[in-house]
């Protein structure tokens, strides 16, 4: 009895977390213009109607990859910069170290609505304003990924780091040869988050792209939505720019329970 | 374990760098000759829109030799952060639609220029209620290209059930009905009392019913708790009371569908749209649709706004978009607009022609739509009511000790106003 309390929470806990998805992607079949719930568990009258109409007209393509732009070239530079930073944070002395990485933690504090205004006039200054460049370089230094990369390099034990430094290895070297494949869970884990930040990022993305060209999916889809659209069309929206972070999950879910399976592990 | 990471680096790296080398962007929309136009989703059919705005650009550019105009699609959601950030860079557009309550912000930031001159000679033609929900200080800061209008919406099941013939078109004919209509098991009138709710389409259009203001004259104080404010607040907090308004007020959030009028719980809603009307007629059967005029107590008045087109301060191409304006404001337009949006025109000389059902009765409601207030702290002050409107609902407080308090933080935020 007390063997199966735990799986019956956990079955329970995945149940309340799997209900809005599954509602989500039901009212977004249901028939539009009818009664959303329970309506839409007629499953004999699921419709396109409402993805067809989302689609229209639009120019899905151009958003989509400006979005997979967005996130992959983000995630790409994010986890570059945030190792080499975590990897100086964590294992190198310098004056100023701690000044230094408690003041980058600290703009966490800070929200982005606040900070939003002096971004868009320095970027829109810089000629950022519908480029690709303006969209991706002020969102570059993450304070969030640089703490967890140094949180995650400081246990890494100093000996591998002096054994390195004695065969001969050069910084760069160390940093990829055994910082890297040594951090490779902890990437793969902040990849997942940082593609899922960026590709459901809203406010940024709005402010900077004017032109339609330069929608990312969010923005382009919400382009399309009236100010009396129906619920079944705002769900098929929904249903449409998740779908790209369940396949990025799907793909590195592998990593994501590696790293949680070796915490803890001492090397 | 890593190979597989490694692989998928190279390209990414490569399509980061392709990225950020790639060119900048924005072609067109810079020239001294163009004029770049905002545009926000006006016709709910995301197809209709795009092919509607995409034809005004190039008729345009045909009447308007030596003129281009881009015109860019941009979402109702956040758009007062992106269009305060581009104004704010001297980024922003040339052109934006504008409503009412925005002019104020926008003005006191130095967006804004007069657009007087755009509609000179068509002044006259205009709705005059149109005219001042963007006139500021004597001078027009958007030109009307639309109006839209809300109305009262009646389910004549639900009243022949109780067997009241006429539906009530005065308060007192409201609270006439309640106890007819409760014992038929409905209730009588619908109401969104949620803090998400915009009051523009509930309490303001009572609080103006019975004669009072939101703000005081000058803009510089509250009024909304004086004694028409308090008639208001009482009317709906009896109903409610009394079971006559339903019990998810407090949640609902001027919502048709799936929500108590939508569900034929409620017999009557005060603040209806054409798209809730002909949601109705799909819904209930036309047989049981009735629109009527705006509800009556003092006054007759309902929530409607002009939609209009407001001229950037910083405009590249002043004359250009002028011109555009004059354009967008001349009878074809206002009816095609119109005819693509089933909004209804802001012009007194113009009529969209509409097959739309309803069409005749929201025409009919338009001389009794009213905008508001404007003031720049239009949005903050509402989410200082609806809290106290609950607490009026729920009985916690009398309606004019909620009023009251709300009232006391609204004039603490208006003195704080430069």
């Amino acid at each position: 009895m007390a063997r199966l309390r735990l799986p019956v929470l956990l079955a329970l806990v995945g149940l309340v977390t799997m209900t809005p998805f599954a509602v989500m992607v039901l009212v977004a079949f249901a028939p539009p213009g009818g009664r959303t719930l329970p309506g839409a568990f007629d499953l004999t009258r699921a419709t396109w109607e409402n993805f067809s109409a989302v689609l229209s007209g639009a120019d899905i393509t151009r958003w989509a990859a400006n979005s997979l732009v967005y996130s992959l070239v983000s995630v790409v530079l994010i986890l570059l910069f945030s190792s080499m930073a975590g990897y100086a944070f964590a294992k190198k002395r310098f004056p100023g170290r701690e000044v230094l990485f408690w003041s980058f933690l600290a703009t966490l504090m800070v929200p982005f609505q606040a900070t939003l205004v002096p971004y868009f006039v320095l970027v829109s200054r810089l000629g950022g304003v519908d480029t690709y460049w303006g969209l991706i370089v002020p969102t570059l230094a993450n304070s969030q990924a640089v703490f967890l990369m140094r949180q995650f390099i400081a246990q890494l034990p100093d000996e591998l780091f002096e054994a390195a430094r004695i065969d001969g290895a050069s910084e760069w070297r160390i940093y990829t040869t055994v910082v890297v494949p040594l951090i490779t869970p902890v990437l793969a884990t902040l990849g997942v988050f940082v593609f899922l930040w960026h590709w459901n990022d809203f406010l940024w993305p709005l402010v900077i792209g004017q032109s339609s060209r330069m929608h990312t999916l969010t923005v382009g889809l919400a382009t399309l939505e009236g100010e009396n659209v129906a619920v079944n069309q705002i769900m098929a929206g929904a249903t449409i720019t998740v779908l790209p972070c369940l396949l990025v999950f799907g793909l590195l879910q592998r990593y994501l329970t590696d790293s949680i399976a070796t915490t803890g592990l001492k090397n | 374990m890593t190979t597989g990471f490694k692989r998928a680096t190279t390209p990414l790296a490569l399509l980061a760098a392709a990225a950020l080398l790639a060119g900048c962007g924005g072609d067109g929309g810079n020239g001294p000759n163009d004029v770049t136009v905002w545009m926000y989703p006006v016709i709910a059919d995301p197809k209709a829109n795009s092919a509607y705005w995409e034809r005004i650009e190039k008729d345009f550019e045909a009447a308007t030799p030596g003129t281009t105009v881009t015109i860019e699609e941009q979402p109702w959601e956040n758009r007062d952060e992106k269009l305060a950030t581009a104004f704010g860079s001297g980024k922003g557009p040339d052109v934006v639609l504008l409503n009412p309550d925005q002019v104020p912000q926008y003005l006191a930031g130095g967006a804004l220029q007069p657009v007087d001159k755009a509609v000179e000679s068509i002044k006259e033609s205009f709705l005059p209620n149109a005219l001042d929900a963007l006139t500021h200080d004597g001078r027009l800061y958007a030109v009307p290209i639309y109006h839209t209008v809300t109305t009262t919406l009646y389910n004549k099941r639900l009243l022949d059930r109780a067997g009241i013939d006429k539906p009530p078109a005065t308060w007192d004919e409201v609270r006439a009905a309640a106890p007819k209509l409760k014992a038929a098991g409905v209730a009588t009138l619908d109401y969104s009392a949620s803090n998400e709710a915009t009051l523009n389409l509930n309490f303001y259009p009572l609080l103006w019913q019975a004669g009072g203001s939101v703000f005081s004259e000058d803009g510089k104080k509250a009024a909304f708790n004086g004694p028409e404010g308090v008639a208001a607040l009482t009317f709906v907090t009896d109903l409610y009371k009394a079971g006559a308004v339903p019990k998810s007020a407090l949640t609902n959030t001027n919502i048709f569908a799936d929500h108590p009028m939508g569900e034929q719980q409620v017999a009557m809603a005060f603040s209806s749209t054409s798209a809730d009307a002909d949601l109705a007629r799909k819904t209930w059967g036309a047989g049981n649709v009735v629109v009527g005029k705006p509800l009556r107590d003092a006054e007759q008045v309902s929530f409607g706004v002009p939609g209009g087109l407001g001229l950037s301060a910083k405009a590249r191409n002043t004359a250009g978009a002028q011109k555009f304006l004059a354009y967008m404001a001349a009878p074809e337009r206002i009816r095609s607009l119109g005819e693509a949006s089933g909004f209804l025109s802001p012009r007194t000389d113009v009529t969209v022609p509409s097959d739309a059902p309803y069409a005749k009765q929201f025409q009919e409601a338009l001389p009794y739509a009213y905008p508001g207030e404007p003031s720049p702290v239009a949005r903050q002050v509402m989410s200082l009511i609806a809290p106290e409107i609950q607490a009026a609902l729920t009985g916690r407080k009398s309606p004019k000790e909620a009023l009251d308090a709300a009232a006391a933080q609204a004039d603490d935020l208006l003195a704080r106003q430069r």
